[in-house]
């Protein structure tokens, strides 16, 4: 189970995240949507201790150890273009072995059965930069997949992805939910969230306006006053 | 190739280079001449040509170039950025400057401490500039202003030299040379570039997870602050040490870490100390044959050689991999 109270953020002068307090459990998939700047960025930045920020967690306060159990995909995601993917994958391992050290024998079976689950097995010994966006979006994911942390923070992970890969990326993150790990996913594809989510979290000008099943919380009245939409899909007047 | 059998092979290239060196030059010397010298059983005169001239000059050749080789793969590494370099970051003109300003005041016992304490001196404001942005966009504005700004008050003493001969003296030695290469060079370049390059490769297993992006290096554990404090500390010990004993010795730290990324893998845990092996076989090589083709004249300078060979080579590689 991950806690944080009374998380805030301020971005110059603007407060992006405004004393948001929530608990997730363990084998939870929840979707964290709102509209642009809502501060969906900040508050996973937040918890994963990226920015200056408020209000506490029950996640470690050491770096290391808080790496052993937080594991984040930031949503502009970067590799060396000229590395492996084995390799990317295998930095995953780095909050348990340190950066000085080699892999263990069980270090590479769990960065197998990472790659395994994101099915980039066939494609481990390929260069990275040969890979498409969405092969690349599946590195990544299985790449803190091999961290095996309790919480996984993912930054819009199916933004840049085409139907395809948005489906097979949600559906990973559904199986390893199933297995366990508590997953916080922001996202813009309302959707999705009501696909493959347990909770929905709705962010609104850095408040958290509200939070439930996606039938509780996706209801019309929702739509309208944070997204603006209707549930039919048009513009609200 | 391995890393590793890239790494001894390299090893095996320095050494066969240097023992090159200790052979050749205005007086040839054989292999087994130059061992006895070495261990100072030779005739007097070819021990005093091994062991105070050739052999200081082909150690500070090596050590130098290994300065500059890791240094330049930590900053590119770090930075990820392909231009980056010690000559691009201000570590070479603020060592440069301290240097100058020895030779200026007429104090040349005071050029290597000089050298390493404005080398040091730039790499404590690069960090204290860019402390609100540890990373590698703050690291290199800071650096380029800092480098800026020596380069500039370089300029600005060669201005107001006293005489040509002050300015001539000036000119020359930033043109970088291991002419005067002596014993007591050995001793401080050689202590002081072991730490710098140990602390660079200390680095190297960080800097490929900061190839993920600085957040995503920081949420895997790693202290991007700390790591920028090892590579700014450990620039500062070899380049420092470096131009002091040789001058300003350009191009070599920005293109060995491109070739040997090119040949060897993009792994920057091991390319920084490929880098030092290659460098250090590289500047040792450049040096021997300025030896061998310079005449009783001028002789070429080192800084001069290394960018008119590099260069060439440089741009091959550019046009290979575009």
């Amino acid at each position: 189970m991950i806690t944080f109270n009374n998380i805030s953020v301020q971005l110059g002068t603007k407060k992006a995240v405004n004393n948001v307090s929530a608990t997730a459990k363990s084998g939870e998939l929840i979707a964290l949507v709102g509209p642009n700047g809502s501060g969906k960025s900040s508050l996973i930045k937040a918890i994963s201790a990226l920015i200056p920020h408020t209000g506490s967690t029950n996640l470690p306060q050491n770096r290391r150890a808080r790496s052993k159990q937080l594991a984040y995909l930031a949503q502009n995601v970067t590799a060396p273009r000229h590395h492996l993917v084995r390799d990317i994958v295998a930095l995953g391992r780095t909050p348990h072995i340190g950066s000085l050290s080699q892999l263990s024998k069980t270090d590479v079976t769990k960065v197998e059965a990472a790659m395994q689950a994101c099915g980039i097995l066939d494609f481990s010994n390929r260069i990275f930069g040969e890979l498409s966006g969405g092969e690349q979006t599946r590195v990544h994911l299985a790449r803190t997949l091999a961290t095996e942390a309790a919480l996984l923070l993912a930054d819009e992970p199916i933004t840049a992805l085409d139907p395809y890969y948005q489906l097979s990326v949600m559906g990973i993150l559904r199986r390893t939910a199933d297995q366990g790990t508590t997953i916080i996913a922001a996202l813009h594809d309302l959707s999705m969230a009501k696909k493959f989510c347990d909770q929905v979290w709705v962010m609104n000008k850095g408040d958290l306006v509200a939070q439930g099943t996606p039938n509780e919380t996706l209801t019309p009245e929702v739509l309208r006053d944070v997204f603006r939409i209707t549930p039919g899909g048009e513009i609200a007047r | 190739m391995s890393q590793k059998l890239w790494c001894f092979s390299l090893s095996m290239v320095c050494i066969a280079v240097m023992l090159m060196s200790i052979m050749v030059g205005t007086t040839p010397i054989t292999l087994s001449e130059s061992l006895a010298g070495l261990a100072g059983q030779s005739s007097n005169d070819i021990n005093t040509i091994i062991q105070d001239i050739r052999v200081p000059r082909a150690v500070l050749a090596a050590c130098v170039g290994a300065g500059l080789g890791a240094s330049g793969a930590a900053l590119q590494g770090f930075t990820r950025n392909p231009l980056a370099a010690p000559g691009l970051l201000g570590f070479s003109a603020c060592a440069a400057l301290g240097a100058v300003i020895a030779l200026y005041l007429n104090t040349p016992t005071f050029i290597t401490p000089a050298a390493i304490a404005f080398a040091f001196g730039g790499a404590v404001a690069m960090t204290m500039f860019s402390r609100h942005k540890p990373g590698a966009s703050g690291l290199v504005l800071a650096g380029i202003g800092i480098g800026a700004l020596a380069t500039a008050l370089t300029g600005l003493l060669m201005n107001f030299a006293p005489n040509p001969w002050a300015l001539s003296e000036l000119v020359y030695w930033l043109m970088g040379s291991l002419k005067h290469a002596d014993l007591a060079d050995v001793k401080v370049a050689v202590p002081l570039t072991a730490i710098g390059v140990g602390l660079l490769c200390l680095s190297g297993p960080a800097l490929r997870v900061l190839g993920l992006g600085e957040e995503t290096a920081r949420s895997l554990g790693i202290s991007v602050s700390n790591t920028q404090l090892l590579i700014v500390i450990g620039c500062a010990l070899c380049i420092g040490s470096g131009v002091a004993v040789a001058g300003a010795i350009g191009f070599v730290g920005l293109f060995i870490p491109h070739i040997l990324r090119f040949v060897a893998g993009p792994d920057e845990a091991w390319l920084i100390p490929l880098s030092a092996l290659g460098g250090a076989s590289f500047l040792v090589l450049i040096d021997m044959l300025i030896r061998i083709t310079s005449g009783p004249g001028t002789p070429l300078y080192l800084g001069i050689a290394t960018s008119l060979i590099g260069v060439p080579f440089f741009l091959w590689l550019a046009w290979r991999q575009t």
